[in-house]
């Protein structure tokens, strides 16, 4: 026997004194008997009704988490039953998901709300058993046969209140796939199962509002055209002067050769307008032939995490109007689930998009293979692309103020695979960057906790939670590197990083890496640049300094 | 350490702390595991409290910040989180009863101990509504965040 192998006196001790996994003060009771405790802090509020009209979502009306009776829909049960059937038929995903899990457990540590709270229903295998049991009810003989050992039950109104509480405390971030040996895709189950409950009603305003301000205006944020364009002409402002640099975006120009879409958090939150600063300067610093659109303003969709129509539809318009502006291809900023539904859902969605071209570099020649189906390149590969053929003009001391560090975004490492071009980028345009330990980062990276839709300010508790093991890596390279600068290639995480750090790590501060690829371009035409995209002084370029070797 | 129960604690750190760290983790609904994230911040935490217990230094300032922060956005009630101040004096007595047998303290020094114990109780209440205040401030600061340009233009 190993010498590390645990003490056969120390397991005993344990298995009599230590509460059973699941079990807690409940010892006499099954885990779906184990109630549900919505309190401030721990739900968000649902859709308002008018959100609901406007999107033609089912059972508008007056609710909250804690109260006792959630009106809902008559027939509701069957509501649940008829759309889960569906569903199995629609989506093979589903029905696999939820036939092959064996319960080997190897995903239950992996969640970051498994971890943040440990709460045993955040464990993914658990999380998914809370539809899984539902729907190993719909099947009558094996219920028959198997009753009390299927882990089937009957689908009641705690049932909507247990999925209501832990689909919402799923970013659907998919870190837990990563150690499935099956590969089941927990956030599949999760999307599966908050569609089911947007079928009667059960859902969450921060992530409708969005989703019904961008039917209708085009983007998240609900920002109208005339508003987005002086948005952005402000922004130009900015960077005039900052740098002496008038750049000139064109909007909704036919016949550019690019059209550009990122999350509208870049054009209206901070810290975001920095980082659509940077791909300001950059696309001018290559004389880009490229247009922003103020319909197909926002590169995030929030559909994907209400429902498949939704998402669809959403991803759609971007489409639509790279078709009616007849551009060649689509470059997209930084943003999370754009690239998770652009990746994976849109060619069997909306594609293939055939009216667009297969996207070349105007500037390196460089023809994104990868990109041949959805025609759209992620702007971290092609700004990646650029410093390989030496196109730009970078000097990274001009970034020397931060000591930064990089948060892979869920949607783009686990989504699409893309570990090395940001750190690539990072390299070339700062000098000191230190990775977060090996199991947080590239495809093991842990979630901002505030993903697809749960980035709500009355379920702050819950994120705080959910981002403490994101929070714990960047605590470790703040204390053993001086760290003070998390860099990240998502719209969610500048929005919800800052108050995690905030938190948990005071003196951290978050940027989109394009803001740090703005500070370090040397622009022709420049005036001396003493600060960065922040107005914060740069090290080494004050006043009277020389700023060049 | 100095005084006599600072000196106790020092002796049978150990043991103190094993059971410190075990009464926080089974707060949370299903005991928490300690080599989680949150596991090893609070062991962190509380060794550094129990380093520096006998006075208010910037360590042991700093540690029991980082004790609390966990705590004040966790499902369990307030009261729960200050109990596991209050709980480090009779975990104290159980083990130098366990372990010392005669070497306890007199009543005056028992006395002390808990007078401490008592401060450092009020301190981590303190700490506590600082972070819950701090919540509700980052609220604040993300919503002015997420309309930046709005607020700018207002200003301008």
């Amino acid at each position: 026997m190993s010498k590390y192998a645990p003490k056969v006196t120390v397991l005993k001790k344990e298995l009599e004194e230590k509460p059973g996994f699941l079990k807690g003060n409940y010892s006499d009771k099954e885990w779906w008997d184990i109630p549900v405790e919505f309190r401030e802090g721990n739900w968000c509020f649902p859709g308002k009704p008018e959100v609901l009209d406007d999107l033609g979502f089912p059972n508008p009306r007056k609710w909250a988490a804690t109260d006792q009776d959630w009106k809902l829909p008559d027939g509701w049960q069957k509501i649940i039953s008829d759309g889960l059937q569906s569903r199995l038929k629609k989506y093979r995903s589903l029905k696999l998901f939820l036939d092959t899990c064996v319960r080997c457990g190897a995903c239950a540590d992996k969640c970051h709300f498994f971890l943040g709270t440990g709460d045993p229903k955040n464990m993914p295998v658990l999380r998914a058993e809370l539809l899984r049991s539902v729907y190993r009810n719909d099947f009558p003989l094996a219920e028959k046969i198997l009753k009390g050992f299927s882990g089937s039950r009957k689908l009641t109104p705690e049932v909507i209140k247990e999925w209501h509480m832990y689909f919402h405390q799923c970013t659907e971030c998919r870190r837990c796939s990563v150690f499935c040996p099956f590969g089941i895709d927990t956030a599949e189950i999760t999307m599966m199962a908050r569609e089911l409950l947007n079928l009667i009603g059960v859902n969450n305003n921060w992530l409708l509002a969005p989703v019904s301000n961008c039917n209708r205006t085009g983007n998240h944020l609900g920002i109208e055209p005339h508003t987005f364009v002086q948005n952005i002409e402000s922004l130009v402002e900015d960077i005039e002067d900052h740098t002496g640099v008038k750049v000139e975006p064109t909007f909704n120009r036919k016949g550019a050769e690019i059209l550009f879409v990122t999350p509208s958090g870049d054009v209206f939150g901070d810290p975001g307008v920095y980082t659509m600063m940077g791909y300001l300067l950059l696309f001018h610093h290559i004389g880009l032939d490229y247009t922003i659109s103020t319909y197909a303003s926002e590169g995030g969709n929030f559909g994907m995490f209400a429902s498949n129509e939704m998402m669809k539809k959403l991803n759609a318009k971007m489409y639509h109007e790279a078709e009616r502006l007849r551009v060649k291809w689509i470059l997209g900023g930084e943003c999370g689930h754009m690239w998770r539904v652009v990746h994976q859902y849109m060619n069997t969605m909306n594609g293939p998009a055939d009216f667009l071209e297969k996207p070349v570099s105007p500037i390196t020649g460089t023809r994104f293979d990868n990109a041949a189906a959805t025609k759209m390149v992620h702007i971290a590969e092609f700004t990646a692309d650029l410093i390989h053929h030496k196109k730009l003009k970078l000097d990274p001391k001009r970034n020397d103020h931060l000591r930064t560090t990089f948060h892979d975004s869920c949607n783009v490492a686990r989504g699409m695979g893309m570990f090395e071009e940001p750190r690539y980028v990072l390299n070339n345009v700062c000098n000191t960057f230190h990775e977060m330990p090996e199991n947080t980062i590239r495809e093991q990276t842990f979630c901002c906790g505030s993903g697809s839709g749960l980035n709500a300010e009355e379920y702050m508790d819950i994120r705080m939670r959910g981002g403490f093991p994101r929070a714990n890596a960047v605590r470790h390279v703040m204390q053993k590197h001086q760290v003070d600068s998390l860099v990240t290639i998502c719209a969610i995480d500048r929005a919800s990083l800052p108050t995690l750090m905030n938190y948990w790590n005071p003196g951290v501060k978050v940027y989109g890496l394009h803001e740090l690829v703005g500070n370090a371009l040397v622009m022709q035409g420049e005036k001396k640049r003493t600060e960065d995209l922040r107005e914060n002084p740069m090290a080494g370029f004050e006043e009277g300094d020389d700023d060049e070797d | 350490m100095t005084t006599a129960w600072g000196k106790l604690i020092q002796e049978h750190r150990k043991e103190i702390l094993e059971r410190w760290l075990d009464r926080g983790l089974s707060f949370f609904s299903e005991r928490m595991d300690r080599t989680t994230p949150i596991g090893e911040a609070l062991s962190l935490g509380l060794s550094t409290l129990l380093d520096g217990i006998e006075e208010n230094g910037k360590a042991f300032t700093a540690a029991l910040n980082d004790v609390v922060r966990l705590f004040a956005v966790q499902n369990f009630p307030p009261s729960s989180s200050m109990a596991l101040f209050f709980e480090l004096t009779e975990i104290l007595r159980a083990v130098v009863t366990k372990l010392s047998g005669k070497k306890s303290l007199t009543d005056m020094e028992w006395n002390a101990c808990r007078t401490r114990m008592e401060e450092i109780t009020l301190q981590a209440f303190d700490c506590y509504m600082a972070n819950r205040e701090k919540i509700y401030q980052l609220k604040v600061d993300e919503s002015s965040r997420r309309v930046f340009m709005a607020l700018r233009r207002v200003e301008a």
